[in-house]
């Protein structure tokens, strides 16, 4: 959380229960007369509330939070709320456009009846819902068109799908795959096809008990050799009633061959326990 | 039972009281609602059980005591009684049904609302909203400046913007909710 001011600071304290009692009692008091810091105090705690479902406070302030909200079903509905808006704004990072592909074409046709909305938006979750890969295009592709189909476009052009590792204002393509496990997949290979150029590849890997958590991925060549390693990972709702994970890593870390994802929950104390494996080819285009 | 725990709240006696808040009954009920979600957080950063019961017993007595007693300022006297009622609360134990924690059905539900609650929106807005929260999950300072940039706005007028919008889509998702709890 970032304090812009001195009044922040001291409010952070306050929802943090760090203050002393003279000092809690003194922003009792001011919130309580002024609303105006009463809705900055309630502004700062959305953001800790959303530190909280992110898993960013401290070990200490976590069981605190943990315990205000299970005091309280006000509280309870604002953390569910944020945890909502946290897996909803993760969903549309998977989509490499940063508007849905349906509504630019919505846009440009101006044709925003509910039927066709309806049968467009069904027409996207079919498609995500597919046991196999899918291969959605590369932004720099889209972008004309989508340019084309906005009225009033977005003031500056900039990177959703980014990754911490990516510098900031390149275009990097996301490609995203949707992988089900194994004893599922019936034996068909999923084929990722990896187009020539830098791109990140994010796998979305469909998951048969969706309440276990955290989870830990390892992607490994057919041979055994790492790829990527994930732990922490939370399920995230993927389309009606598909619970996954998404793990996503730079094009650069595949060749051409089989590769194998393990997935893997480890309880408190225990060892690791498979939850499910997933198989892909990669096909580099030349 | 004493005879403090038999008050009944009537609504003439609950009118008396939303008429020292503001003469104009609609801004009085506006400022009703705030109050009490004041106390709520009030009894909730003091770390008591039940606050929303006990904002609900703060404002019921100080009701009754307005035909006990003169009460010059109605908003400090609100929050003296909230001392008192959360000073009594840590003595006692909770009296409501036990704690729950937030459940993925809880915000499962939410989620899809939310998704109904986003389409309300002007698409600036919920473009703002997503590119945020995508960008919170970076923890990056810069990625925040270069949406404020993008935005010509300060950081800060960015983290105001992104609050009321996140907030409109709250009330969204909570008047759906209990919409949907009304139906049942």
């Amino acid at each position: 959380m970032q304090t812009e001011s001195g009044s922040d600071d001291t409010l952070i304290r306050y929802l943090r229960g760090e203050l002393a009692e003279a000092e809690r009692d003194r922003v009792e008091e001011l919130f309580f007369a002024d609303d105006q810091l009463y809705g900055r105090l309630q502004m700062l705690e959305s953001q800790m509330i959303d530190s909280y479902v992110r898993g960013r406070l401290p070990p200490d302030q976590r069981d605190r939070f943990a315990r205000l909200v299970r005091n309280s079903p006000e509280q309870r509905r604002k953390v569910e709320f944020a945890e909502a808006l946290r897996r909803l704004a993760d969903r549309q990072a998977i989509a490499p456009s940063r508007r849905p592909w349906w509504e630019s074409v919505l846009g440009f046709l101006q044709a925003r009846t509910p039927a066709v909305r309806i049968a467009l938006a069904a027409a996207a979750v079919a498609l995500l819902a597919m046991p196999v890969v899918y291969f959605q295009h590369a932004r720099r592709a889209n972008a004309p068109v989508r340019q084309a189909a906005v009225p009033q476009p977005r003031p500056a052009p900039k990177s959703p799908d980014r990754t911490p590792e990516t510098p900031p204002q390149r275009t990097v393509p996301v490609l995203a795959f949707v992988l089900s496990p194994l004893e599922r997949g019936g034996g068909e290979e999923n084929r990722v096809v990896i187009p020539a150029g830098e791109s990140t590849i994010r796998l979305q890997l469909n998951l048969e008990d969706g309440q276990i958590e955290p989870l830990s991925a390892t992607i490994r060549t057919a041979d055994g050799v790492p790829v990527g390693e994930f732990s922490g990972l939370k399920p995230q709702g993927a389309g009606p009633g598909q619970r996954a994970v998404f793990v996503s890593l730079p094009s650069s870390r595949f060749r051409d061959g089989q590769y194998v994802v393990r997935l893997s929950h480890v309880a408190a104390g225990g060892s690791p326990e498979l939850v499910g494996g997933y198989g892909f080819r990669v096909k580099r285009a030349r | 039972m004493s005879r403090k725990e038999q008050f009944v709240l009537t609504q003439e006696a609950f009118d008396r009281f939303l008429a020292r808040l503001d003469p104009d009954r609609e801004q009085a009920g506006k400022i009703y609602e705030i109050l009490r979600h004041k106390l709520i957080t009030f009894f909730r950063y003091r770390d008591c059980p039940e606050p929303e019961r006990l904002a609900d017993e703060t404002v019921d007595r100080v009701i009754r005591k307005q035909g006990e007693e003169e009460i010059q300022e109605v908003v400090p006297y609100v929050l003296a009684f909230a001392r008192r009622v959360a000073s009594e609360a840590h003595k006692k134990e909770p009296v409501g049904p036990p704690p729950l924690e937030p459940s993925p059905e809880g915000w499962e539900r939410q989620l899809e609302i939310l998704d109904g609650c986003m389409e309300l929106l002007p698409p600036e807005q919920r473009a703002l909203i997503l590119d945020y929260y995508q960008h919170e999950k970076s923890r990056k300072i810069e990625d925040k400046r270069q949406i404020a940039a993008a935005l010509r706005i300060a950081p800060t007028a960015l983290r105001v913007r992104a609050y009321r919008i996140r907030r409109q889509l709250q009330e969204c998702v909570l008047r759906k909710l209990n919409g949907t709890a009304e139906e049942r």
